[in-house]
């Protein structure tokens, strides 16, 4: 039985040449096992950071606080020992920078083959026979001189499809997709979309997609959370929040989209920066005086999910 | 394929580099003070030449003649094994000189093998125990290695391991493996230090890379992740740094050959120095030079092994 992955109360900030830098801000929820739930939001809203610190794979820059039930286990408090046998085995990773992820100087076979033998159990040659089997699934028609190849030696799209074999070596019950679309062409786009949802389909594993590509989100999520500043602005079923957005800023993100007029979210009005309220307040079309004043909670979304914006209270 | 077409580069370009060498050495014997005539009569027992003797040597060593053609009369016999013969003593140069190599190879290829295994070892270390007091302490270490004279550590070794401790011979080459270590530890001292911090920083980079995150992601252990992955990736450079050092190791043993007593082509060449014995200094700077060439082009050889890159397409490192 594969447990959900339950967050509570994360924050992350970075030491920076410049000061503390917030990344995540006190969020909380949770992510159904079974499912493919989305994370979504611009660049800088926090949510690479949030996937990279279920297996506490952040720089040492950064500063986690809060809590992660995984089954019994706290992954953010467990000794790293502990947390090495959960990495791959129990939550697999889908780096982002496919080309960048692979190891230039490891031959492709022994990169998988590594994921699939630290957790133990199988010789060299079981674990190359199943390496074989891994990147067949994922439309290598010769994994044997795959496997004795190099990164250089590949493709943008081959190294997308093996750093997703690469996530999924250890056989682990959920996987983190962190921006698998990020800098593709449309092409190359749509294969990470049939290679995620067979990842699912066949593979039969949850997923916590992170990505800012809402179409990406669209095809493939069970459940969306719109990230904004390190928080959850806006969570429910994925069809429906980016059909339907109810937070100001979901509505920014999906009006941005070429389909939908391409209007930008505007930038952060000057004189409202200097606020104690809600963290959309600078830049939000909306807002009243009091969004300024108070922080807004979670409240229930039409359609159903939560919103925190003042306007469902 | 792209093997070939590596090494074939890379043996091309020796070319050029050793007629460069080539065309130093032979330069130093012209440009040097003293009329080699003179010193070549005088090796004969003529010490007040005349014109008429001087004219005649001269034509004898064939100086008269342009100086390219000397140029390639000087390489052709190099090339043959003729180095001449030492103004002092009137001893073949080029038998001398093979005769001190292997000791001079043996003692700077014990200071390189001891600037691997400390230098690339200590930084492995430091880097592995990033921020703790191992990596304070080795630093520090580190420091005081680059910032200590090879001269004076060589003479501060011989008083408390040789001297006080007697473990270890204080001169000579007698005692095998033992007689090596104290010169190859004053040799490599600075280059184990500046080994051991360009290592840890290189690793160190490596580990801030996308597919360090990856590899962990996997599960592995530190020492695979740290050894496996972020040390083979720093490897090229590492490689180039220790083989840039072979030179000065090279170059540094003319000391330490000395304070140590060590037969090697050092001690030669010092003495050569101060006798203004030209053509063994000549011979020296081929001979050296032409082994650090050499070495240099098994460095980069080695360059095939870590870098699959240049294996598999060739091109540069």
């Amino acid at each position: 039985m594969v447990p959900d992955i339950e967050i509570r109360g994360l924050s992350v900030w970075f030491e920076t040449a410049q000061g503390p830098v917030a990344a995540v801000d006190d969020l909380s929820t949770t992510f159904r096992a079974g499912r493919i739930s989305g994370v979504i939001g611009e660049s800088g809203s926090g949510k690479s950071v949030m996937g990279l610190s279920l297996l506490r794979l952040l720089p040492n820059t950064a500063h986690v606080t809060g809590e992660c039930r995984f089954g019994k286990a706290d992954l953010y408090a467990m000794p790293l020992r502990e947390l090495r046998r959960l990495r791959g085995a129990s939550i697999g990773l889908i780096p982002q920078n496919p080309g960048a992820s692979l190891d230039p100087v490891m031959k492709i076979g022994r990169q998988i083959a590594e994921g699939i033998t630290a957790h133990g159990g199988l010789s060299r040659r079981e674990a190359a026979e199943r390496t074989a089997g891994l990147l067949r699934q994922f439309g290598f028609a010769d994994p044997e001189k795959i496997a004795g190849q190099y990164a250089f030696q590949m493709s943008g799209g081959m190294c997308q499809r093996l750093v997703s074999a690469l996530g999924l070596a250890g056989r682990p019950g959920w996987v983190v997709a962190d921006e698998p679309t990020k800098g593709l062409d449309a092409v190359l786009r749509s294969q990470v979309c049939t290679v995620l949802r067979q990842i699912y389909t066949e593979h039969h594993t949850s997923m916590i997609l992170v990505t800012h590509d809402l179409y990406l989100a669209r095809r493939l999520c069970d459940d969306i959370r719109v990230l904004y500043m390190g928080q959850i602005v806006e969570q429910g079923g994925a069809v429906d929040v980016l059909d339907h957005p109810r937070h100001p800023y979901t509505a920014g993100l999906t009006g941005a989209l070429p389909g939908r007029g391409m209007v930008p979210i505007p930038p952060p009005d000057p004189e409202r920066l200097d606020h104690r309220g809600c963290p959309f307040y600078p830049r939000c079309s909306r807002a009243e005086a009091h969004c300024g004043r108070a922080r807004p909670g979670d409240f229930d979304r039409p359609g159903g999910g939560k919103v925190r914006c003042f306007r469902y209270a | 394929m792209a093997i070939l077409t590596y090494t074939g580069r890379r043996l091309l370009m020796l070319i050029p580099v050793l007629l460069g060498i080539s065309l130093a050495a032979f330069l130093l014997g012209r440009i040097a003070p003293g009329d080699p005539v003179d010193e070549a009569l005088f090796r004969i027992g003529v010490e007040f030449p005349t014109e008429e003797d001087r004219a005649e040597m001269r034509a004898q060593l064939g100086l008269d003649r342009p100086l390219p053609a000397q140029y390639l009369d000087w390489v052709g016999r190099a090339l043959r094994g003729d180095l001449g013969r030492s103004y002092v003593g009137n001893r073949d140069i080029a038998r001398e000189l093979m005769t001190r190599l292997p000791i001079t190879l043996e003692v700077s290829l014990a200071a390189l093998a001891a600037a691997v295994v400390f230098g690339v070892g200590g930084g492995v270390l430091m880097a592995a125990f990033h921020g703790t007091w191992v990596d304070t302490v080795l630093k520090a270490l580190s420091t005081l290695l680059l910032s200590v004279p090879g001269f004076w550590l060589a003479l501060f070794l011989i008083t408390v391991f040789a001297e006080q401790l007697h473990l270890l011979p204080t001169s000579g080459l007698d005692r095998g493996l033992a007689s090596l270590v104290l010169p190859a530890v004053a040799l490599s001292a600075a280059n184990v230090g500046s080994t051991s911090r360009f290592t840890r920083g290189n690793i160190l980079a490596q580990l801030g890379e996308q597919y360090i995150v990856a590899a962990n992601a996997k599960g592995l252990s530190q020492k695979a992740v740290m050894l496996g992955h972020a040390f083979r990736n720093s490897l090229v450079p590492i490689i180039t740094l220790i083989g840039n050092y072979f030179g000065g190791i090279l170059g540094g043993s003319t000391i330490i050959e000395n304070i140590f007593a060590i037969p090697g082509l050092g001690s030669y060449v010092l003495s050569a120095i101060q006798n203004r014995d030209y053509p063994v200094i000549q011979g020296y700077v081929l001979v050296t030079g032409a082994t650090f060439v050499l070495i240099t082009l098994a460095i980069d050889l080695l360059y095939l092994a870590v870098n699959p890159k240049i294996r598999i397409q060739g091109g540069e490192s």
